[in-house]
Formats: structure tokens, sequence, C-alpha cells
């Protein structure tokens, strides 16, 4: 049953936690790419003066799961809106390192060199398209609701293959439990295991998710997160800083097979 | 010139990229006639909101600068803020479509 096992893993708070966003200290000295995520970035101190509007300063950063250190690292990206354009590549959005050989990290530091240059090389199209697609505009504004970034990144995280599910325990035996109530039928919950903080321009996002037995985590929490950034960018034109991706339980098969009926009638 | 609340949401519903309009969260935002009351649509400090559930699908300030064309007309030159509150998953429209009483129970 789906629900006791939820709610055995909320209870004991084992659940097999596996954190991606946790990683030994090496892996970031690794890179000049990265900063810890305590830090806020230099620029954005000027951002928030700016009067368009940004989101405010990150203490959300500070949350560290017991005993163990938070990864997150950033990496740089593509900037957009016009207000970022003196700034050398401005955006931010949270990375994953595997935890495991060296070799493997620097293939990644490789990869974050290769994903910034390809994403300077976006930013003249991006600073075009902001221009069409801005949320604030001289004939008003647009403000798009919090639940509407949730639904987005949920569905959006819901698509790549090796999610099993969303959710913390707690909200995951509740969800089983309301999806089994009839009255307004409300099917599953898309926001769940999904907070994201919203600003005018920029969006965060956390995400909070069971994967399948047998896959490589990093690489979903990666995929997770590019496509998430990707659909969120994409639908709604804000610009998301970071999306931290929390794996809290392994799916093994069978959980949810029907009970075998009783021996005894 | 003072804007046409009325003719505002009937253009925002008009508008193909508009699922619906929308009370907000607490479903208070409406304009209050005497016996009526237009749901989503208000008049604020000189500012004409509109609060939509967009379809999925369309980057939403693709939806928005669609929509303030589409109510500007009838806005009286008042600047026009679009809320998206919702949005509306091809599932939800599915959901919709189906009578409440066969939906129910796994």
């Amino acid at each position: 049953m789906g629900s006791t096992s939820s709610l055995a893993g909320f209870f004991f708070g084992l659940g097999g936690v596996t954190d991606v966003t946790l990683m030994p200290s090496r892996s970031k000295s690794a890179s000049a790419l990265t900063t810890s995520p305590t830090l806020a970035p230099s620029w954005r101190t000027d951002a928030e003066t700016s009067p368009l509007g940004w989101r405010a300063p990150a203490a959300r950063h500070v949350h560290v799961p017991s005993g163990r250190e938070l990864v997150s690292s950033m990496s740089m990206r593509g900037i957009e809106g016009p207000n970022l354009a003196n700034q050398p590549d401005g955006g931010l959005r949270g990375e994953v390192s595997p935890g495991g050989a060296d070799g493997k990290t620097r293939q990644q530091v490789t990869n974050a060199r290769a994903e910034v240059s390809l994403m300077a090389q976006q930013t003249t199209t991006d600073i075009r398209g902001a221009e069409g697609g801005a949320l604030v505009t001289g004939q008003g504004r647009t403000s798009i609701a919090d639940s509407v970034v949730e639904k987005i990144a949920g569905v959006a995280a819901r698509e790549v293959s090796g999610v099993h599910e969303m959710g913390r325990g707690a909200a995951r035996a509740f969800g089983t439990i309301k999806e089994k109530i009839p009255v307004g039928a409300s099917g599953p919950n898309m926001t769940q295991g999904v907070k994201v903080e919203v600003g005018e321009r920029q969006a965060a996002i956390d995400i909070d998710l069971v994967v399948e037995y047998g896959v490589s985590i990093p690489d979903v929490a990666q995929a997770v997160r590019d496509n998430v950034i990707q659909r969120i960018e994409r639908m709604t034109g804000l610009e998301v800083t970071e999306v931290n991706v929390s794996v809290d339980d392994v799916y093994l098969g069978g959980d949810d097979s029907p009970p075998e009926p009783p021996r005894v009638q | 010139m003072t804007p046409n609340l009325e003719a505002v949401a009937a253009a925002a519903l008009g508008c193909p990229l508009i699922a619906d309009l929308t009370g907000g969260r607490f479903g208070e935002v409406a304009t209050y006639l005497p016996g009526r009351r237009i749901t989503g649509v208000r008049e604020v400090d000189g500012t004409v909101e509109v609060h939509v559930v967009a379809r999925w699908g369309t980057p939403l300030p693709e939806v928005a600068d669609v929509l303030r064309a589409a109510v500007e007309p009838h806005a009286g030159g008042v600047p026009v803020a679009v809320f998206v509150e919702d949005i509306e998953l091809p599932a939800d429209r599915i959901r919709a479509a189906i009578p409440e009483a066969t939906v129910a129970t796994p």
C-alpha cells in the first residue's frame, strides 16, 4: 500500500533519503564557476535597488539539512532583461554534482563552461525576446500567480522519466488520501512537492520528488532542472534563478500493487 | 473616458488564449454592480485589473499581450494590468467536461 509506506517513511523520517543537493566540499572548489549558495551574488545588491523590482534577498539559501553540506552550487548562465545587459553573465542556476569520482566532476565543469558560452550566445536573442514578452510594459503590468508557476514546475518535473512521484512523505501520504476521497475529485495535485518564490521578473523553485529505483539520480535531477527551467522561462517569461531538487525517496516498485486477498474470509 | 468593464470582461472571455475570468484565490476580485457582479475585472487606482485563468501551451507574456490588445479598446485609455491567477491544464479541461457524478472514486 502506497499510503502505508509513505506514512511509515514520514513518521520514521527514513524514506531512503538521498538528497541531491548535498555533496562533498571538494567538488565545490573544482570549478571557478561555482559559488557557495549562501553568498549572494555581487550584482544582486545593485539589482535590488533597481526600480524594476527583484526578488528579495535569498534568506532561503541558508536552510541546510542536518549535518550535511548544501551544495546546490551555482553555475553562471545567460541573462535576460535589458537591465542586466551590463552584467557579465547574470543569471544563476542550481547545479548538481555527483558526489562521485573527480573525473566526473571535471566532466561536469567542462559541461558547465560549454553551457556558459552557449548561454552567452543566446543572450542577444533573449534580450530581443524580452522586448516582446516583457511582464512589465508601458501599458500595464502582468502578474503571474505563484500557483501558476508551481503548476508548470510540477507538470514539467513529472514529464521527466525516472520521476515516480512528487512531494515529501507527509504531502504524499495526505495526497494519497485526498485522491481517494470522491468529493470534488481533484485527481493528482500538480503543485504537490513544488515550492516557488516568484518576484516580478525572477522565480526560484524547490522540488521534492521520489525517483524510480535504478535511475541515475544526478542525471534525473539535472533533467528535471533543465525541463523545469525551460518550461517556466518559455511559458512565464520569468527568469529562473535556481531549481533545488531534493530526492526524498526511491520507489522500489510493487509498492502500489493491490494487497493480497486475505487468506481467511 | 471611463473604462467599460463589462465590455472588458466580454473581450477577455472572447480571447481564445483565456480559459476563464477568475475572482482570485478568495473570489473577491469583481466589479460589484446592483444585482450582479462582473467576476475577475475591476478598476483600482486608475488601473483596470483583469484576473484570468490561462490555457496551457502559450507563453504567458504572449497571452497577456494578446489579452491586453483585446481589452484595451474598452479600457478608455486606462492602463490594463493582467493577473494570471491560474493555468488550465489539459487534464483540467477533460475533468471539467465530465459530469461531476462520474468522476468519483477509483
